[in-house]
């Protein structure tokens, strides 16, 4: 579970004091497939990127799994960041100088996990994702939701408590990010991973079941549909 | 290790980037390797020329006789050589021994005359010990007393033929002048400039006629078998023959030349360190260029849970790929340019002519490659390129994970 | 106007890696200023030494003199007459006078060692050839006076100092034996082994009448204003055919001081080759990174001419900055140690043995190597870059605006 307590967040642009975040209390239980809607410049990006250890709140707290990781040190944080989470970015950010199957695999190195274990495990993922046939190709052979797809497996490969996804669709087109909304739902079913996503797409908040509105850096309105839905 | 391979891969993704930066490190090497074997060739072929014909490996003298080059005194010589030869001839190790007498002098063709120097050598031994036989290229080798053999050079300064008369003149030891009419028996062509230019040479038994030595020669020149150990059998001699005799190694003499010769290395591996400083300063453009525009690739890595020591590995694997690369290509371009030396050599002949210059050698250089330095070469421009690669890339350790993501 | 402002904010971009390719040439520039000042140190060292105290500009002799000259021939001498005078040409002579040279050996009693003596019109040579310069003890030679000044080395070789007496044995010109005692006036040093080992200077006339050559010399020796009229003045001279008229662009040691300053420019081509793959390397990113922005220009209608353009001045931006920085340092560096001297005894104890060059070296820069050195960077630069920069050229701009 993340839960998140009065979170702020200020940035410094120059002179100027920009508050990002103004006070943030939000709750995602495990398992939830969550998006964090709102315009560009709302905060959410910020929040994903607290959440995922990745930046700390300038005031408030953020808890995992009841762990306040404010708290804990960089090498703590790259720690957590390695073992629990998952990221899927905006711009796909996979190795260009490795394959769909080297770039799934790397997080499993930095788990030192055997080579005979890891072979087994980033096949089966990678057929899921549906690119079997695309295991040995560089990011710079495939399409871009075929980048998303290497990118989701290489999120999920270590099995992380939750998935962080910033705008995973922006660069997409409408029928991609279908399929890749449809995958992800999907992966969240089956791997009971949290998923949490940003998003100004009006088609991904169709997808969630929970959508959290925010505007300037405050949430104004959360609301889930009930099951069946979506 | 995976990272070796991220890094690998890396360097092709500018080939053409990676190509000029180790051509540069790869020019640096050269240069130090073309300028090794440059050095190593003259300074082998002066040592050649001053074991060959001049000094062989040890030289025994009077104590008190060797003062300085080119000086010559008859107040201090061996008086006795044979009770000295008698005395070293059973140590082992010893391949040669013969005696010499040197001496200042001036010969005469009847109208001009020029100052030599003028050497007795035994005509018997002295061709085990050097090469001066095998350098004759016109008439023959001493054949006894009156014979005299004299250098191409002189032959042709004073338009001496075989079968030529010259006269020597020299003061003996009592400083009374004598004088002899000699045949010239033989030209030789040795390449030592002293030997070609300005020396006599004639029987020992005659040069000691002509300086009053009896039976004293100035020197006793032996050779070895192993020619890079002198030192134990120098002790082993001087023991032997005692203080009344200094005993010193063919370096000792000629410790000047190898100086200005490290001299001229050293200045030559001050350019050469230059050239390689401004290739790392191409190797440092390059890195920093890697990372600023690999800026949201360590981002993605960071956030993954890469350690900065990972990333930092990554760059440094591959600042030292480059550096092997280039390195190799240094060594390899370094190599033919040094065999293209040994094979061929650079003739300088032409521009040398009529020059006195005090390195014994002819001015066609010939290289010989050292491979250990070949191989220090090659590690140096690895541990250089890699040392150079720790400046750009401590700006990527330096980045947050969030910075780098959002830098486009 | 306007290409000029947008390539030089364009430098600032990356100002880092602008400031790294810059740096690359500055230190090929500085290196360069330095080794030229540093090289052409040494041989002018050597080469004025040569020239003022050996050879002249131009040297007059005889034809069988220059013949058996290694043999110093006595009796090849000519008389110096009033037609020989009048033959000398008129302009721009520093300096005209015989030198008569002569083997000797010299030393006390077994101890003989070679030299060469140079009789010399005392006077006339004392300021022009520089000898009363390169006096380090003593004093200079009068003429009528049986004294002489000896190079440093030799006055070492002969174990004597200033007011000893040296005993000089030769032989006439007409091959009788000679001697004479001279006082030691002065030691001269010229910082080129070769010469402070073996020469020493007397009088003319002195040397004239130990040597049976009163009223005759086997040489003559012209000093000039401008050495580069030394062939114009050496093809006036017209004696005759028994005379050889030489120049000094003919003596071998200047001749190897050529040669070897051609060999050392090698060095100086490959140190700028290296120092431009840096540049090579920045423009090509430069194309590279810009090929959008590139695409765009070419959309809005700038023809391929302006975008070399551009690219060019911004290269050349990076190679003024570099070669500026580069000739501030090489020139700061070769006038301090003009004055300052290099002490290479710390490289070699024995330097002044063997060397053709002293101890101490001092740098001799010019302002042609200094502004040379400022426009080979600068004109390498744009040379190098311009091959990374054809590239953008080539670059469509429909497909160039579709990458992301």
């Amino acid at each position: 579970m993340v839960e998140a307590i009065d979170l702020h967040k200020d940035y410094k642009i120059g002179k100027v004091l920009f508050p990002a975040l103004r006070g943030i209390d939000i709750k995602i239980e495990n398992g939830e497939f969550t998006a964090i809607a709102g315009p560009s410049g709302s905060g959410k990006t910020t929040l994903l990127n607290i959440i995922g250890c990745l930046d700390v709140p300038t005031k408030g707290k953020i808890l995992i799994d009841g762990t306040d990781i404010s708290e804990l040190g960089s090498k703590e944080k790259a720690e957590l960041r390695k073992n629990q989470i998952g990221f899927v970015f905006q711009t796909f950010n996979l190795i260009p100088v490795l394959t769909a199957y080297e770039n799934v695999e790397l997080p499993l190195i930095l788990l030192d996990m055997k080579t005979d274990k890891r072979e087994a495990k980033i096949v089966a993922l990678l057929e899921e994702v549906g690119l079997g046939e695309f295991i040995n190709r560089r990011p710079n052979e495939m399409s871009g939701g075929q980048q998303q797809r290497v990118a989701i497996a290489r999120a999920l490969v270590k099995d992380p408590s939750m998935v962080l996804a910033d705008e995973p669709t922006a660069n997409l087109d409408s029928t991609t990010a279908k399929e890749i909304l449809a995958l992800m739902q999907e992966l969240n079913a089956k791997h009971k991973t949290t998923f949490i996503f940003s998003t100004h797409d009006q088609l991904v908040m169709d997808y969630s079941r929970r959508t959290v509105n925010l505007r300037d850096g405050r949430i104004v309105e959360d609301k889930t549909k009930p099951r069946g839905q979506g | 290790m995976k990272i070796v391979n991220i890094a690998w891969r890396n360097i092709f993704r500018h080939t053409r980037r990676t190509i000029i930066t180790a051509a540069a490190i790869s020019v640096g090497l050269s240069s130090m390797i073309f300028m090794n074997t440059m050095m190593n060739g003259a300074d082998k072929m002066a040592s050649r020329n001053i074991i060959d014909f001049e000094t062989s490996h040890i030289e025994i003298f009077a104590e008190g006789y060797y003062r300085e080059e080119g000086v010559f005194p008859l107040d201090t010589i061996i008086e006795n050589p044979a009770s000295i030869t008698d005395k070293i001839r059973k140590i082992p190790g010893i391949k040669g021994i013969t005696p010499r007498v040197k001496f200042q002098a001036r010969i005469s063709d009847g109208i001009d005359e020029l100052p030599v120097l003028g050497m007795g050598v035994d005509i018997e031994n002295d061709n085990g010990i050097f090469r001066i036989g095998e350098s004759v290229v016109a008439g023959a080798f001493l054949q006894g007393e009156g014979d005299v053999l004299v250098g191409e050079n002189l032959a042709s300064d004073l338009g001496l033929d075989v079968g030529s008369y010259i006269t020597i003149i020299t003061k003996d030891r009592n400083g009374t002048y004598n004088a002899y009419d000699l045949t010239v028996s033989g030209i030789i062509n040795t390449g030592h400039p002293l030997f070609d230019r300005n020396m006599a040479i004639i029987a020992i038994t005659q040069a000691q006629d002509l300086l009053a030595l009896g039976q004293g020669v100035t020197e006793i020149c032996i050779r070895t078998n192993a020619e890079n150990k002198l030192e134990p059998l120098k002790e082993r001699i001087s023991q032997e023959v005692g203080s009344d005799y200094e005993v010193l190694t063919w370096k000792e003499m000629n410790a000047a030349i190898f100086e200005i010769s490290g001299f001229k290395r050293a200045g030559q591996f001050m350019i050469a360190l230059v050239v390689v400083i401004i290739a790392a300063v191409g190797i440092v453009n390059t890195m920093l260029m890697a990372v600023m525009e690999r800026i949201p690739e360590i981002g993605t890595l960071k956030a993954m849970g890469f350690s900065n020591k990972g990333i930092v590995k990554m760059f440094i694997y591959e600042g030292g790929m480059i550096g092997v690369f280039g390195s190799l290509l240094g060594c390899l371009f370094g190599l033919l340019i040094s065999l293209y030396l040994v094979h061929v050599g650079l003739d300088f002949s032409s521009v040398f002519e009529n020059m006195d210059i005090v390195y014994p050698m002819k001015f066609i250089i010939k290289g010989e490659i050292d491979y250990l330095n070949l191989l220090y070469v090659f590690l140096f421009g690895v541990f250089v390129s890699v040392l150079v690669t720790l400046w750009p890339v401590r700006r990527a350790t330096r980045l947050e994970a969030v910075d780098a993501l959002r830098h486009v | 106007m306007n290409l000029l402002r947008l390539a030089y904010r364009n430098f600032f971009r990356n100002t880092r890696r602008s400031l790294i390719s810059g740096l690359s040439v500055a230190l090929a520039i500085t290196a360069i200023i330095f080794a030229r000042s540093y090289i052409r140190g040494i041989f002018q060292n050597m080469s004025g030494n040569v020239v003022k105290l050996v050879s002249g500009h131009i040297t007059i002799t005889t034809k069988e003199y220059e013949r058996r000259e290694r043999l110093i021939p006595l009796s090849e001498s000519f008389a110096l007459s009033e037609e020989f005078f009048k033959a000398l040409p008129e302009t721009d002579i520093k300096l005209a006078s015989p030198r008569i040279k002569f083997g000797v050996l010299l030393g006390e009693e077994e101890l003989s060692i070679p030299a060469l003596g140079y009789a010399i019109e005392a006077e006339k040579e004392r300021e022009i050839a520089g000898l009363q310069k390169r006096l380090i003890e003593g004093a200079y030679i009068e003429s009528g006076r049986n004294e002489a000044i000896l190079g440093k080395g030799l006055a070492e070789r002969l174990n004597m100092k200033v007011g000893d007496t040296l005993t000089v044995i030769t032989r006439t010109a007409y091959d009788s034996p000679t001697g004479l005692n001279l006082i030691i006036k002065g030691i001269f040093q010229t910082g080129i082994g070769g010469m402070d080992r073996n020469l020493f200077y007397i009088p003319l006339d002195v040397g004239q009448k130990m040597l049976d050559l009163e009223g005759r010399t086997t040489e003559f020796v012209i000093l000039l204003n401008d050495p580069g009229k030394a062939l114009e003045a050496a093809r006036s001279i017209n004696l005759g055919d028994e005379y050889a008229v030489i120049t000094y662009l003919q003596n071998p040691v200047l001749r190897w001081v050529n040669l070897a300053q051609a060999v050392y420019s090698i060095f100086y081509i490959i140190i700028l080759l290296v120092a431009c793959s840096a540049i090579a390397n920045t423009m090509l990113m430069i194309v590279f990174e810009r090929t959008k922005e590139i695409g765009m220009m070419k959309a809005l209608g700038l023809n391929n001419l302006s975008i070399v353009g551009l690219l060019t001045i911004e290269a050349a931006i990076i190679g003024i900055v570099g070669s500026f920085f580069g000739t501030i340092g090489g020139t700061a560096l070769s006038y301090w140690l003009k004055y300052e001297g290099i002490d290479i005894s710390m490289v070699s104890s024995t330097a002044s043995a063997d060397m053709p060059f002293g101890p101490i070296i001092y740098t001799a820069p010019t302002p042609f190597i200094i502004v040379t050195g400022f426009l080979l960077g600068l004109l390498v630069t744009i040379i190098v870059a311009l091959l990374p920069i054809s590239k953008a050229t080539r670059i469509n701009p429909a497909k160039a605006l579709k990458t992301i």
